[in-house]
């Protein structure tokens, strides 16, 4: 680390931590205490039940903390999956704090990570037949990168936890460990300035701290690369389809009043329709927008880097306009109803892949917002016109049957 | 170009991501932690943008360097974020922490 020279604005008028009292939860795997959670021991009761990812309380210099486990249990497998299909994953999270994988000492190193679960996992798990510190941060349960993004996972986040634990009693001369993708929230020559530690930066990925260690904290350029492939694209869906069922619910609202007016216009011409036809013909008209949020929520991620153009919103609504060609042929419906279907199923693909530059690893804020500018207006202009399409069929319908009673 | 090394890059990206050879030391810091090697050093170690595309500008190059050699106008690249920012009057927030899903795991988002 080169002597810094920049001024650290700010970096020591923290005020001290929240004296909060532990809170006790039912599940104490989940549920972290209150905004405190100190002291290494304050968070988990002392003499309760070990959470089920401990091993055993070990003495430090400055009382007792958790020794947890490196191997993955059932619930630790149970919360990686719920992460994955839960809107609400940030309550799937550790007490911040202070806690010991093997027999760490006064020089062992001390990898600073997220309070969400899973983050937390990650890094226990790679750390297997080592000693280490890790020092989760109070990211109130959000992963490193979005942590780190917003600010939660930073300097004094850090600073003020590294006080809390009393790292300076326990661990006088360790290094601490900083995980890259905390970059964007954490300064580490700030950090080292403040503490007087050497800070090292971790790889991307905690599956890779182990070759990082043993290569004497060496990083292949590979390891501080963040991947995008098919796998890293996959996990993303199922939470993404679970968020949106309400979407394919709302399309069913025009699918059937597209149905019911095609029923009246079947009334005033060659007899009534009965209800399973009502409802075929509903169905029909609804795989339009049901197949675009598919392909925007699932085709999309899956093929994104095959898909041609370079927005995404270009990118979905290619494949929404494709999904809707394979309708369009599919179900020859009437001309109000095509259109309809056709615009909504291109517009909800292309909103779908726009959104998922939130999900993606590599869109700037900057370029998103010049896309959003372009994009947007066109979508909403595509549903508008999808409705008034549906407006006018109405309208027909109600004409049709004012003619037919008379 | 295999999966794994794939170079993503997005249109418009790195646009703010100035670096000032005149301040940079060479001390590599910015190299190590950005996450789309967007930065490399030139022949003196000094840093040089190599693929701008590729920038996402999370800032944490900026944040790094020690000698304030690296400027970026860093935020969340999230559509979702940005609309609600919009539509709210405030900066951009992904609400992720909060009760809204769309961000990623591990890696990805804001
Ligand atoms: S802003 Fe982020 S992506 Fe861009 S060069 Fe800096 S560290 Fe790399
Ligand atoms: S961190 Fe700053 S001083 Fe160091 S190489 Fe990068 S630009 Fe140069």
């Amino acid at each position: 680390m080169p002597r810094p020279m920049t001024p650290g604005a700010g970096r020591t008028a923290l005020a001290p931590p929240p004296a909060a009292a532990p809170r006790r939860g039912s599940k104490l795997e989940i549920r972290a205490p209150g905004r405190g959670g100190n002291g290494p021991d304050s968070a988990y009761g002392a003499g309760g039940s070990l959470p089920r990812w401990a091993e055993a309380w070990t003495d430090t210099a400055a009382g007792r903390v958790l020794r947890v486990k490196t191997a993955p249990g059932f619930r630790d497998r149970l919360d990686l999956l719920r992460s994955r299909l839960v809107r609400r994953r940030e309550r799937i999270r550790v007490a911040p704090g202070l806690y010991a994988v093997g027999a760490p000492g006064a020089d062992t190193p001390v990898f600073v990570t997220a309070n969400y679960k899973p983050s937390f996992d990650a890094l226990r798990f790679a750390l297997i037949h080592r000693d280490a510190w890790l020092l989760a941060l109070d990211t109130k349960g959000v992963n490193v990168w979005c942590a780190a993004g917003k600010g939660s996972f930073g300097d004094e986040e850090l600073l003020r936890r590294l006080r809390a634990s009393r790292l300076d009693l326990v661990a006088p001369r360790s290094d601490l460990v900083l995980p890259q993708l905390g970059a964007t929230g954490v300064s580490a020559w700030k950090v080292a300035r403040a503490t007087g530690r050497r800070t090292r930066v971790g790889p991307v990925r905690a599956a890779d701290l182990g070759a990082w260690l043993d290569a004497g904290f060496v990083a292949a350029a590979e390891m501080r690369r963040v991947r995008f492939g098919l796998g890293e694209r996959a996990v993303l869906i199922p939470r993404e389809v679970a968020a949106r069922a309400g979407l394919f619910a709302l399309a069913l609202l025009p699918a059937l009043a597209f149905a019911w007016a095609a029923g009246f216009g079947a009334a005033s011409g060659a007899g009534g329709a009965g209800p399973a036809a009502l409802a075929a013909r509903a169905l029909s008209w609804w795989a339009a927008p049901a197949g675009g949020l598919l392909a925007g929520l699932v085709a999309f991620p899956l093929a994104l880097p095959l898909i041609p153009f370079r927005r995404f919103s270009a990118k979905g609504a290619l494949l929404g306009a494709a999904w809707a060609a394979a309708w369009l042929a599919a179900t020859r419906l009437p001309p109000l109803e095509s259109a309809a279907g056709a615009l909504a199923s291109t517009a909800l693909s292309s909103w779908l892949a726009l959104e998922f530059t939130g999900s993606s690893t590599f869109t700037s804020q900057d370029a998103v917002k010049r896309e959003l500018r372009i994009a947007l207006p066109l979508q909403i202009g595509g549903l508008t016109l999808a409705l008034l399409a549906l407006g006018a069929r109405l309208v027909l319908a109600l004409a049709d049957a004012a003619g037919g009673a008379r | 170009m295999n999966g794994k090394t794939r170079t993503f890059a997005y249109p418009g990206n790195g646009r703010s991501l100035e670096i000032d050879a005149a301040l940079c030391r060479a001390c590599g810091a910015c190299f190590e932690v950005c996450p789309h090697a967007t930065i490399a050093p030139d022949a003196d170690g000094v840093a040089r943008v190599a693929r701008r595309e590729a920038c996402m500008e999370c800032g944490a190059c900026a944040r790094a360097c020690p000698f304030g050699a690296i400027a970026v106008e860093a935020g969340v690249g999230c559509a979702a974020a940005i609309l609600s920012g919009l539509l709210r009057g405030t900066a951009p927030d992904c609400g992720c922490g909060g009760s809204d899903g769309g961000c990623g795991d591990g890696p990805p988002c804001c």
